[in-house]
């Protein structure tokens, strides 16, 4: 009896165990889910049920002085194709060609039956065409958005406004200075969905995306056109292997144009290639050279401001100067006998600029030279940016002789900016503005314009006054008299200089240029036209004509009567 | 026996209580029983409603976002129709013209401006490229001059200047 009894109640102790196993079992799985591992599954499960969207910011657009876009972004349609979900290949490729009017073969050449990837048919489709893909309903095929790098001008200012990568990020120029500002912030869309995949209204959290700034640029895209035609032109004319262009406006230092050449084409789909890196820097303040004769022009400023010379001054020029072995001739070799300060510009005279020079003293030379800009960066919002080489009596190899070829514009290197910011200071009355590309900014529907930044007043009025009543007989002189405009008044200076290269200076290279100031009673702009390597060699010769095409342009444009000109904003 | 004699002796004690209960209350309890009973379609009418919202939502963004995206592109063909690479090669393939070889400087003598002129000039603020030096402004204050009189001294001023 105790056995009969007995063994149930061993069963029930057994069952009673296993349930009290299973139960801890289920305890202690229940357990780990609930508590140990709550953190995972609670994620696992909102994962399921929640998505988050990113919404795309705007890129901002860049606009010129008047409001003209001249980059912008826009969004366009790709068509894509997922061949594993495309149930009838042929029939797919027919109706998709008819759409996208493109060969039926070269659609169907993207359609990958075991692929699951999606792959783009056409990209930058205008939206009545997406349209028509749209409403064909085909399998497998989908409609995706992509943003577009816009240039509505045209290839206008291509080394100033940079381009973006595919990824929409600034890759040179200011699109590569201003990315942050243009890029603007991501939003998102935090939804939830229920268990059949719809989404629940209730559990929509949206955090709006913050479009890219606009940026309003100094830039006119007339000045810009015309600058880029007149610049092209001459290179071809000339032979030359490039140039530049700059327009500035002297009393705000507002940059109108800058056209430099050899330069890239921008379009909607830029492939950075490393072999046409050198294409894609604003030269005209990442690349520096000597500036020659215009240099005068500073020099002259000195000695006019620290009365070492007056306009009627003279100086015995017999051609040569010598500096122990080292001998300083004009750039003709020839003597120009007893001259005066203003026959010294007009005549480009070497001897009359280290004259100057020598009456300034080093000191004061060097102290004027850094006054105007020389040496330092201008601060322009430009990447890349150098500040050129000018070798001061404290460096360990500057000697006599620099002060005297500094004088004229050898053995010193400025940016083309540079020296465009200095002459546009004896347009300004004496006072170096910063140049700059920027004219206002535009961010959440609020404008905000960028003011005209003072650096330092370099020479007084008067001086400014007297150079410029030089520079306009540099440009009255008889072998410049075809290039005057007729009714205007130019204040301007030519320069020559030898063309260095990797083993030294090579003769019969040059860079031609001419620096001006239109109109010269008050100037408006502040020009530099500098042509590289041209045949004809010398800047009154290759520069000057551009000059007075470009300025009878630029003068008929912004409506300055011939006469009188009278102040103004030229922007 | 009336019909409201309880059933069962027995139960003549709560006679009160069945009054209660199937008296007032059985409105509340059928109140109740609807409210339950509409509670689940309310729910999904609810949660339809909702869904169909999103729905609708989704739908006018994409419709909006379509539209935008079109709004941009049209904007764009409008630049490219506005920009001087367009007007230059419409002027020089379409219309035929050049850019002129010599240029004539007129220079045309002009009242000052008036007050009200040099205001509206003033509030302008910058003077853009394109836009004309302050001149004659089309004021009350100025003697109207029929258009050929003003032609009339327009070529007189040009003949003498040349």
């Amino acid at each position: 009896m105790s056995a009969k009894s007995g063994t149930p109640r061993a069963r029930l102790y057994l069952l009673g165990a296993l349930f009290l196993g299973c139960a801890s079992i289920l305890s202690y799985r229940l357990y780990t889910y609930q508590y140990i591992d709550h953190d995972r599954y609670r994620r696992l499960a909102t994962d399921e049920h929640r998505e988050t969207t990113q919404v795309p910011a705007h890129r901002g657009a860049f606009l010129d002085s008047n409001g003209n876009p001249l980059a912008t972004t826009v969004m366009f349609d790709a068509v894509e194709i997922i061949g594993k979900d495309v149930s009838q290949p042929e029939a797919t490729a027919v109706a998709l060609s008819r759409a996208l009017e493109t060969p039926a073969g070269d659609v169907l050449a993207k359609i990958d039956r075991a692929s699951n990837r999606p792959v783009i048919v056409r990209d930058r489709l205008p939206s009545a065409i997406a349209e028509r893909v749209a409403a064909l309903q085909l399998d497998g095929v989908l409609l995706a958005q992509v943003a577009a790098r816009q240039y509505p001008e045209g290839s206008i200012a291509a080394q100033v406004l940079g381009f973006v990568g595919k990824d929409n990020k600034g890759l040179a120029g200011l699109e590569y200075y201003f990315d942050d500002e243009l890029a603007g912030q991501p939003g998102t869309i935090d939804t939830e969905h229920d268990s059949g995949g719809q989404l629940v209204l209730a559990r929509r959290i949206v955090t709006p995306a913050r479009d890219g700034t606009d940026i309003v640029l100094t830039l006119d895209r007339y000045v810009q056109r015309a600058a880029e035609r007149e610049l092209g032109e001459a290179v071809r004319q000339n032979k030359a292997i490039g140039g530049i262009i700059i327009v500035m406006e002297p009393a705000s230092g507002a940059i109108l144009g800058m056209a430099s050449l050899p330069a890239y084409t921008l379009s909607d789909s830029i492939v950075p290639k490393p072999e046409e890196e050198h294409l894609y820097k604003a030269v005209p303040v990442t690349n520096q050279y000597e500036p020659g004769s215009v240099m005068k022009l500073v020099t002259m400023a000195a000695g006019l401001e620290q009365r070492a010379v007056t306009p009627t001054s003279t100086v015995d020029d017999r051609g040569v100067a010598y500096y122990g072995p080292t001998a300083i001739r004009n750039w003709d070799q020839r003597a120009n006998g007893v001259i005066t300060m203003t026959d010294v510009l007009v005549r480009s005279s070497n001897i009359g600029a280290q004259y100057v020079a020598q009456r300034v003293g080093r000191d004061g030379f060097y102290r004027n030279l850094a006054a105007f800009g020389f040496g330092q960066l201008t601060g322009v919002e430009l990447p890349g940016e150098v500040p050129g080489a000018v070798r001061t009596p404290n460096s360990p190899s500057w000697s006599p002789v620099d002060l005297a070829t500094n004088s004229f514009g050898q053995g010193i290197a400025v940016t083309p900016l540079q020296m465009l910011a200095a002459v546009a200071t004896i347009g300004n009355d004496g006072v170096l503005m910063r140049p700059t590309l920027i004219k206002a900014m535009m961010a959440d529907g609020e404008l905000r314009p960028s003011e005209p930044r003072v650096a330092r007043r370099v020479i007084s009025p008067e001086t400014a006054r007297t150079l410029r009543d030089m520079m306009v007989t540099v440009m009255d002189q008889p072998a410049l008299q075809q290039n005057r405009i007729p009714g205007y008044r130019i204040a301007g200076k030519t320069g020559t200089a030898d063309l260095p290269t990797n083993l030294g200076y090579t003769s019969g290279k040059t860079f031609a240029s001419i620096v001006a100031l239109l109109p010269a009673e008050q100037p408006r702009l502040a020009v530099l036209i500098r042509i590289d390597a041209p045949e004809a060699l010398y800047g009154g010769l290759v520069a000057a004509p551009v000059l007075k095409r470009l300025g009878q342009d630029l003068l008929a444009y912004y409506r300055i009567p011939a006469a009188a000109a009278t102040p103004g904003n030229a922007r | 026996m009336s019909s409201l004699a309880p059933p069962h002796p027995g139960l003549s004690r709560l006679w009160p209580l069945r009054r209660i209960r199937f008296g007032r209350p059985r409105g509340v309890t059928l109140g109740l029983l609807v409210l339950i009973a509409l509670a689940p379609p309310a729910y999904l009418m609810q949660t339809g409603g909702a869904l169909a919202a999103g729905y609708n939502i989704q739908r006018l963004q994409a419709e909006r976002s379509a539209w935008r995206v079109r709004n941009e592109q049209l904007q764009l063909e409008l630049a490219k129709a506005r920009s001087l690479a367009w007007i230059e090669s419409e002027a020089a393939n379409r219309l035929g013209m050049q850019k002129a070889t010599n240029q004539t400087v007129v220079r045309v003598d002009v009242a000052p401006p008036t007050s009200a002129g040099a205001r509206t000039a003033s509030q302008a603020g910058t003077l853009s490229a394109g836009q004309a030096q302050p001149g004659p402004s089309p004021t009350n204050d100025r003697p109207a001059t029929s258009w050929l009189e003003r032609l009339a001294t327009f070529l007189t001023q040009v003949t003498a200047w040349r």
